[in-house]
């Protein structure tokens, strides 16, 4: 975890620097963009498809950090929770918003079955994300936020604004479909 | 595979991982947000500190400083070797005899230097006791004023008709009451009239004016619409030069207000007022295309007529026509808000009418943009996506905007009047659109038109 928030090699303290950018100094609010970023960009990728809006809502979600910095914790773990939330909900409202204006989806959707590797240690990040981006984008949030993100069935309801029983059917069908995706997988190289 | 196995993979391999990141490109996007961000701080205390100053400003306009009275302490001190010579009061016999408190604070005793001897150094604050009562046909010079021997002397020495002068006009000063001898000898009061009650004032009025007057609060709603046209400011950090194309090719246009508020008024000309209000800020930007196509078609070249000018025959031949088509269509975009404003004014109250001066701030709790295409019919153009929104449709609270208004109002009856109101908003925060990301901020001018009903 430390590793995460090591900037440019160089072992830093994230509490001295989160105390720094409190005082709005432009140099600390620097070295925790390069300390922070690639983590929350991360994060980004999974609820966003497109890495140009994954990188929008890093952006607006590194802004709302420094605008709200005065109210977190100095506690490296209390603060990464905090900015880990805050970037899910960048994420989460700039669906919403998209689905409001029926944002159309640029290209066509791939339907083909894809390939991936069989063992399951050699599914890498790229591969996974292939796997989620390849899910109805309810099942892919509901999945990230409850797998990946350790949120409870609760939350999860809460942040989407659906029925908790909803959400723990969407996490159904999305484990249903990435099985099947795998079997697809599995077919295409037999 | 086994479900269970690649969900812990999954989250394995996420728990802290990190994406590749240009870093620099990211910072270089926010770090002018963060500035605007710190340079909107002081805006924000000016206006603050300016607030505060408005609202000290209106709350000393309805609670003027009340005068007091000089101690009694301060009185008993005071000895009358510093009394004012008698000379003093020779100037003003003409005046006093009327006996009227208006005519005398009117003219308030003067000194002269030359005559003044001894204690002419006194100043204006130096007050006399008052006068005891004396007979009418007793002719002399109250005791109290004469006391000084030096006094005495000048008057002595004075011509005897002038002497004599002096003494019918101190008989007229010993008919005043006592307040006003004493108001006489200080120089009277340091401004405004004198007091015009005489009488002993009863206990109920006692108590009144040891403390100021109740002011009277009113109640009342006020319903208001009216035409807005706004002055756009626009910039943009991702595309500066769209900014400045957007500024060239597209027309601010009349937009509407509409809103409903609650006041708070009081006898004084305070105002104190809450409402909700929606405006729309509407913009236009004219597309006009011209299409000239060329064809050849089929057509008849020549004719041959007889001498009666009859059709005998004629040739066919292919001819050239030419077609224009004008096409226009108007992209029409519409910023619309829902504010809260709250407002703290001064009213300047005349008999059937009054001018309403009030200043606030508003809290925007929605905003929204949307853009349309419509033909030289005024008719939607459709786009293909299945609406005929054109622009993406933002929503995003503005914050706060600041606000002021002047006020013209009609009382048709005790209960009800008409305004007719000028008003500007200058909002704190931009409007961004979701496609071209050019802030957009309007100040919005607007003539609203409403009536107010007292409750």
């Amino acid at each position: 975890m430390a590793n995460a928030l090591n900037a440019k090699n160089t072992r830093v303290n994230i509490e001295s620097i989160i105390q720094s950018c409190k005082k709005k100094e432009r140099a600390a609010q620097r070295m925790l963009v390069d300390a922070l970023a690639p983590y929350l960009f991360s994060i980004a990728k999974r609820y966003v498809k497109q890495t140009e809006d994954a990188k929008d809502v890093l952006q607006d979600s590194l802004i709302k950090i420094f605008k709200n910095i005065d109210k977190c914790q100095v506690q490296e773990a209390a603060f990464r929770a905090w900015c880990k939330r805050i970037v899910i909900n960048t994420a989460l409202e700039r669906f919403r918003r998209a689905a409001r204006v029926k944002e159309l989806y640029p290209g066509k959707y791939p339907n083909e079955p894809e390939q991936f590797p069989q063992a399951i240690e050699q599914l890498q990040t790229a591969d996974i994300l292939r796997l989620l981006e390849r899910l109805p984008e309810i099942q892919k949030q509901v999945f990230n936020l409850y797998v990946i993100d350790g949120y409870r069935h609760a939350e999860i309801a809460d942040m989407l604004q659906i029925q908790e029983s909803s959400s723990r059917t969407t996490y159904m069908r999305a484990r249903r479909n990435l099985q099947e995706l795998i079997k697809k997988s599995d077919k295409i190289r037999s | 595979m086994n479900i269970n196995e690649l969900e812990d993979h999954f989250k394995n391999v996420f728990q802290d991982h990190e994406a590749p990141l240009d870093t620099n490109e990211i910072w270089d996007n926010i770090k002018d947000e963060l500035e605007e961000d710190r340079r909107r701080k002081p805006f924000f205390w000016i206006f603050f500190g300016l607030g505060i100053l408005l609202l000290g400003g209106l709350w000393w306009l309805s609670n003027p400083p009340v005068q007091t009275a000089a101690p009694a302490a301060s009185r008993t001190e005071i000895s009358t070797d510093n009394a004012q010579p008698i000379t003093a009061i020779h100037n003003t016999s003409e005046t006093i005899t009327d006996n009227t408190s208006e005519t005398i604070a009117t003219s308030p005793p003067t000194e002269e230097p030359s005559t003044q001897q001894g204690s002419g150094d006194s100043d204006n604050n130096s007050v006399r006791p008052p006068a005891p009562p004396r007979a009418s046909n007793d002719s002399r010079p109250p005791s109290s004023l004469l006391s000084n021997t030096a006094s005495k002397a000048v008057v002595a020495a004075a011509d005897p008709a002038a002497d004599q002068q002096q003494r019918t006009a101190l008989g007229a000063f010993d008919k005043l009451p006592p307040q006003i001898i004493e108001q006489l000898a200080v120089g009277g009061p340091s401004f405004g009239p004198l007091p015009r009650k005489k009488r002993h004032p009863k206990k109920s009025d006692r108590s009144r004016l040891k403390r100021p007057l109740k002011a009277r609060w009113y109640h009342s709603i006020e319903g208001y619409s009216g035409p807005t046209l706004p002055i756009r400011l626009l910039n943009s950090k991702f595309e500066p030069g769209l900014t400045d194309l957007r500024k060239d090719s597209e027309s601010a246009q009349l937009g509407l207000s509409i809103g409903t508020k609650y006041q708070l008024s009081n006898s004084r000309g305070l105002i104190l007022n809450i409402g909700i209000q929606y405006d729309r800020a509407e913009e236009k930007l004219d597309y006009r295309s011209q299409t000239t196509v060329k064809e050849n078609v089929r057509g008849t070249t020549a004719v041959i007529v007889n001498r009666e000018n009859r059709v005998i025959d004629s040739q066919l031949g292919w001819i050239t026509r030419e077609t224009t088509t004008t096409r226009e269509k108007v992209h029409h975009n519409a910023y619309q808000m829902i504010n809260i404003p709250v407002g703290i004014g001064k009213r300047f109250t005349g008999r059937k009418h009054d001018l309403e001066w009030v200043v606030g701030a508003d809290y925007n709790l929605i905003s929204f943009y949307n853009g349309e295409f419509r033909n030289g019919t005024n008719a939607f153009v459709e786009l293909g996506n299945g609406n005929n929104i054109s622009d993406f449709y933002y929503r995003k609270k503005t914050g706060w905007g600041l606000w002021s208004s002047v006020g013209y109002n009609y009382f048709v009856n005790r209960k009800t009047s008409l305004f007719v109101r000028p008003d500007v908003r200058f909002p704190l925060g931009s409007m961004t659109t979701e496609d071209y990301r050019v802030n957009h901020r309007h100040i919005l001018f607007s003539l609203k038109i409403g009536g107010r009903v007292y409750l």
